[in-house]
């Protein structure tokens, strides 16, 4: 009985000093930071794609008017085994009470100036607030026509509220520095809430990859080979046009399983300190070559972005030309020694 | 959750206190996103009930992914493109260079262009599912924005399904079968007649005949 108890007691002991290292230990903000601005840059592409067309989508006589977006047949899911799925809408936005033409730019231009707001880092926490409130909006205005992307920038801008992301490489921190005494920017100090934050997108991150891979395997075409050339094949989405690979199968074949294991591999390997500098390239090469040939740009290079969560702050900082900065330990240190 | 290492009160440390409330949301949150994730392509009775009870969360924060295809095509044809086809008074319905197609804007790879062509794959889901009101209610829609914005008044809206050629079409086929524009590889899967009165109300008719053929088919010719 008490080898039971002590054994309860080692794993509950080694549980949650696991737990409290993962989620808590702080560390350099550096890389939330640099997310803060790619999601941004990211999210006014969002908005801007919108402009030309926000008449024609949600003003009077648009594609999608406000009545129509809420009939339960068109927010799915609406069917299950045959039955209607009887549940309530929680598609809220803003837009939805909007549809004369000038009020609706006007709002619209709100919107960018908010998304432009956080990707400069001036009152990055309300700006990161209101950024997640806008595009959730636009989200929530007509979901039916949303895709890969949204839930990707939304997740980004969402987990990205946790931490402190105007500490660094912000107008926040130059205009901080002008009201100091130094006159110099302080250097970010390393926090806990900036670890929670990227450890969430972390987490949410390959949760997505390991769903994306075994959808995948649901299906005939990912098992056989030729998925790829399924995507190659759709002639009014792709960038490029590859039907010449028709003549090679085996690459056609290779590709396929390599996407699918790269997708599998990532949730399960990205954790390891030796094997995520060649999981982050292998990134880079799979998603590039994916949006040539599915035409999905914004969502591969949204992809992208959120894989820069697993970038060391110490990395980052060479990479943003930052000086080194004074933490205890990177954060990926202890991913590694999972 | 028990500290393992009393670390508190250390600039950018967590108190022990928080560090539980955190746990806990951070708990509650991985739970969340389980469902939300897992249920994205097939979800049990059980799952979507769960969700439904998450869905205030989950569906607000947008981290239900509502089946959107994350396993980019299965090669079947739900997964191909679409287009929607508007044809303006007084033209000819088998001139394909008369019909306004959209998406007619923006840059192919670019979320402009993608959103038209999901109102098309939408449209036609639920013409296909015989979804009640919802093909009429989005096609009406269509034909009032060409009316109203447009400029356009036309008597015919359509959605057309681009079908994928296979590879053996290159090795072995006709020069017609290599052409992915042929006649051959469109399929119509809803078609309506559009009355359109003198204030610019839209009454739609489907045509019944083009649904018939629209059956579901393999995207391989």
């Amino acid at each position: 009985m008490n080898a039971v108890q002590n054994y309860f007691q080692r794993l509950s002991h080694g549980f949650s000093s696991w737990w409290n290292r993962f989620w808590f230990e702080p560390s350099d903000p550096t890389t939330v930071c640099v997310l803060r601005i790619l999601a941004g840059l990211l999210g006014l592409y969002y908005l801007v794609s919108h402009t030309a067309d926000l008449t024609r989508w949600f003003g009077p006589h648009g594609l999608l008017p406000a009545g129509v977006v809420r009939q339960p047949e068109l927010l799915g899911p609406t069917l299950l085994d045959g039955a209607p799925l009887q549940q309530a809408s929680f598609h809220i936005s803003y837009l939805s009470w909007i549809s004369d033409p000038t009020l609706l730019l006007a709002v619209h231009f709100l919107g960018i100036l908010v998304l432009l707001a956080l990707t400069v880092g001036i009152f990055s926490r309300l700006a990161n607030v209101l950024s997640v409130v806008v595009i959730l909006s636009y989200v929530h205005r007509a979901p039916m026509i949303t895709g890969q992307l949204e839930p990707l920038l939304t997740m980004l801008l969402i987990y990205l509220c946790v931490a402190p992301t105007g500490a660094c490489l912000s107008l926040d921190q130059f205009l901080a520095a002008r009201r100091s005494a130094t006159k110099a920017p302080r250097p970010a100090e390393p926090r806990w809430d900036v670890t929670v934050c990227q450890r969430l997108i972390q987490v949410h991150l390959a949760g997505l990859y390991l769903v994306m891979g075994l959808t995948k395997l649901a299906g005939d075409t990912w098992w056989g080979g030729d998925a790829v050339w399924w995507l190659i094949a759709h002639t009014e989405s792709r960038l490029v046009d590859l039907s010449f690979l028709y003549a090679a199968p085996l690459v056609i074949n290779a590709w396929t399983h390599l996407i699918v294991l790269f997708e599998l591999a990532f949730p399960l390997l990205i954790w390891n300190r030796l094997a995520r500098p060649l999981l982050l390239v292998w990134a880079v090469v799979m998603w590039l070559s994916l949006s040539l040939i599915t035409g999905l740009v914004p969502f591969c290079l949204s992809m992208l972005l959120a894989n820069l969560a697993f970038v060391e702050p110490a990395t980052m900082r060479r990479l943003a030309g930052l000086p080194a900065a004074d933490t205890k330990q990177p954060l990926a240190e202890h991913v590694g020694a999972s | 959750m028990q500290a393992a290492n009393s670390s508190v009160g250390g600039p950018g440390q967590i108190s022990d206190r928080m560090r539980s409330v955190v746990s806990l949301v951070l708990a509650l949150h991985i739970i969340v996103l389980f469902f939300a994730l897992s249920g994205n392509y097939f979800r049990s009775p059980l799952q979507a009930r769960i969700l439904g009870v998450l869905r205030p969360y989950a569906q607000l924060l947008n981290f239900e992914l509502d089946f959107l295809p994350y396993q980019l095509t299965h090669a079947q044809i739900s997964d191909v493109d679409h287009r929607i086809e508007l044809l303006p008074t007084g033209s000819d319905a088998a001139d394909d260079s008369a019909w306004l197609v959209l998406p007619d804007r923006g840059f192919r790879g670019g979320e402009r262009y993608k959103r038209y062509q999901r109102l098309g794959r939408l449209l036609a889901f639920l013409a296909e599912e015989n979804a009640g009101a919802g093909p009429s209610l989005l096609s009406r829609s269509v034909v009032e924005n060409a009316v109203h914005q447009g400029g356009v008044r036309p008597y015919q809206v359509r959605v057309r399904r681009h079908l994928l050629q296979s590879p053996d079409i290159f090795s072995g086929g006709t020069p017609e079968q290599r052409d992915p524009n042929a006649p051959t590889y469109f399929r119509v899967v809803y078609a309506a007649n559009a009355l359109i009165s003198e204030t610019g109300q839209v009454e739609l008719i489907k045509i019944d005949e083009t649904a018939e053929v629209a059956l579901p088919e393999s995207p391989q010719p």
